[in-house]
């Protein structure tokens, strides 16, 4: 192996595992179980509709291959209310490690429901496998309610950076960009190429999006304006490839959040996909919440600068 | 990359990693992530992350249906209309040929059962039609292209699914 491919991995190696601040972690437990918490709450119908689902109609993948039916809608109910207090104490950073350790096996047979009608869901994917990165690490120690508790009985706050602290927000980081980009290859190899965005191949898309939705006028526009369509497939493609480079380059997350947002958003505006899970989850993984933070909190009023201290 | 804790430790020589689990923990799941991407393995929450990855040609292919009533008219059955759980048609149509004749008799009773608690009617049973859509006539227009379908599967009220033999190419509805 070269010296150079030596000091790569070594160097790789430092990042991937190195030292991490508590809060940054904290904030990923936060934003994350936020989210979580978001897509159940606001999907309690849909879940129970799910439950209702007739048996004949039930097409599984993964591990809910092991049900030959949707589960009943006692067990949802059970589910969801578990799923939801577990979510928001975790959220809060009380009994934190054991909170979220209980509501992501909960979301995760909620969330395989939507697998089990014959199509794989991605719009939950990135937030299950972040939430799956930082569920077994020490996502309490900072900016939580278990943090404040051990501060009143006096015991030491977690130090200001260690190395407990930095490995599940770059697994996160790593999942979430590795994601994009074997998104991206597929749109290449699937076209032999470059066609995915040089063919037409974005216009018929939004067209037949356009016709299955009885009508959407973003998608018709963008499908009527050829050099936009192109300009948008490039742009979704260049973003789904590069996307990794955010993990070498930092400052490009400036550009490559905004434009993951823009591309969800644009999803939603002409196919009606909601992704605003993955969106969400973009942003509170690649978002540095400490500095973030320190720009806000001097701008608070006193009483509310709580987060301000460290961790 | 680095946050001002660890840039720190690097400055003063003292890099301290994570323990040994951790990191088997972390290289375990992104090989997971990075495996199933790259061989298209479905097994969620891993996933083969292939999002429109096809390319699409200006002859799009689909799926219709239509209930039939006593006096053989057809009428297109409104997925739309169903509970969420039962309005996947496409998707339960991709691996419909591959179903048991018992599984598809009971998927087809499912359906029709559907239409009815909608008002509809199914004495005649259903139509599963394959649909082709010429997307260029969608240039310059904005009015949903007709699609031309060509029946596949007649399903009748408690006699099963049938396949349907081939129809002449290009007959519209």
């Amino acid at each position: 192996m070269s010296a150079t491919a030596v000091a790569g991995f070594a160097g790789a190696r430092r990042w991937a595992f190195g030292p991490g601040d508590p809060r940054q972690l904290a904030a990923l437990r936060i934003g994350l179980c936020a989210v979580l918490l978001l897509r159940l709450a606001t999907r309690t119908g849909v879940y129970l509709d799910l439950a209702a689902q007739p048996q004949a109609l039930y097409r599984p993948l993964s591990y809910m291959q092991l049900l030959d039916r949707m589960p009943s809608r006692g067990v949802v109910v059970a589910c969801l209310a578990i799923a939801i207090v577990a979510a928001t104490l975790a959220a809060a950073g009380l009994f934190s490690r054991t909170m979220l350790a209980i509501a992501l096996p909960a979301s995760l047979l909620l969330n395989g429901m939507f697998t089990a009608q014959g199509k794989v869901n991605h719009n939950d994917v990135l937030l299950t496998l972040c939430l799956i990165a930082i569920v077994f690490a020490r996502h309490g120690d900072a900016w939580s309610l278990d943090a404040w508790r051990a501060r009143r009985r006096g015991r030491a706050p977690a130090p200001a950076a260690g190395p407990d602290y930095g490995w599940p927000v770059r697994a996160a980081m790593m999942v979430v960009a590795l994601a994009y980009m074997i998104a991206g290859l597929h749109k290449v190899v699937g076209s032999g190429g470059l066609g995915w965005a040089t063919s037409e191949n974005m216009r018929w898309l939004l067209y037949l999006a356009s016709d299955d939705q009885s009508g959407n006028a973003a998608a018709l526009w963008i499908a009527d304006h050829d050099w936009i369509a192109h300009l948008s497939a490039f742009g979704l493609l260049a973003t789904e490839l590069l996307f990794p480079l955010v993990l070498f380059v930092p400052r490009l997350r400036w550009i490559f959040v905004p434009a993951a947002i823009a591309l969800h958003a644009g999803t939603w505006v002409t196919l009606r996909l909601d992704y605003s899970a993955q969106l969400l989850t973009v942003v509170v993984v690649f978002v540095t919440w400490p500095a973030v933070v320190s720009w806000i909190a001097p701008r608070l009023p006193r009483r509310l600068r709580l987060l301000e201290q460290r961790p | 990359m680095r946050d001002a804790g660890s840039r720190a430790a690097l400055q003063s020589g003292r890099m301290s990693l994570a323990p040994r689990p951790a990191r088997l923990f972390v290289i375990a799941l992104v090989a997971a992530v990075a495996v199933c991407g790259a061989l298209s393995i479905e097994a969620w929450p891993l996933t083969g992350w292939r999002l429109f990855s096809r390319e699409r040609h200006q002859l799009a292919s689909g799926w219709a249906a239509t209930s039939v009533d006593a006096q053989g008219r057809q009428t297109p059955i409104p997925f739309d209309s169903f509970p969420a759980s039962s309005s996947r048609f496409v998707n339960v149509m991709s691996g419909f040929a591959r179903l048991s004749p018992a599984e598809r008799e009971a998927t087809c009773q499912t359906w029709a059962r559907l239409v009815r608690e909608r008002g509809g009617d199914t004495t005649g049973g259903l139509r599963l039609y394959s649909t082709i859509r010429d997307l260029r006539e969608h240039i310059g227009r904005s009015q949903p292209v007709e699609p031309v379908r060509t029946l596949r599967w007649a399903c009748a009220d408690g006699r099963g699914a049938r396949r349907a033999e081939p129809a002449p190419a290009g007959a519209r509805p």
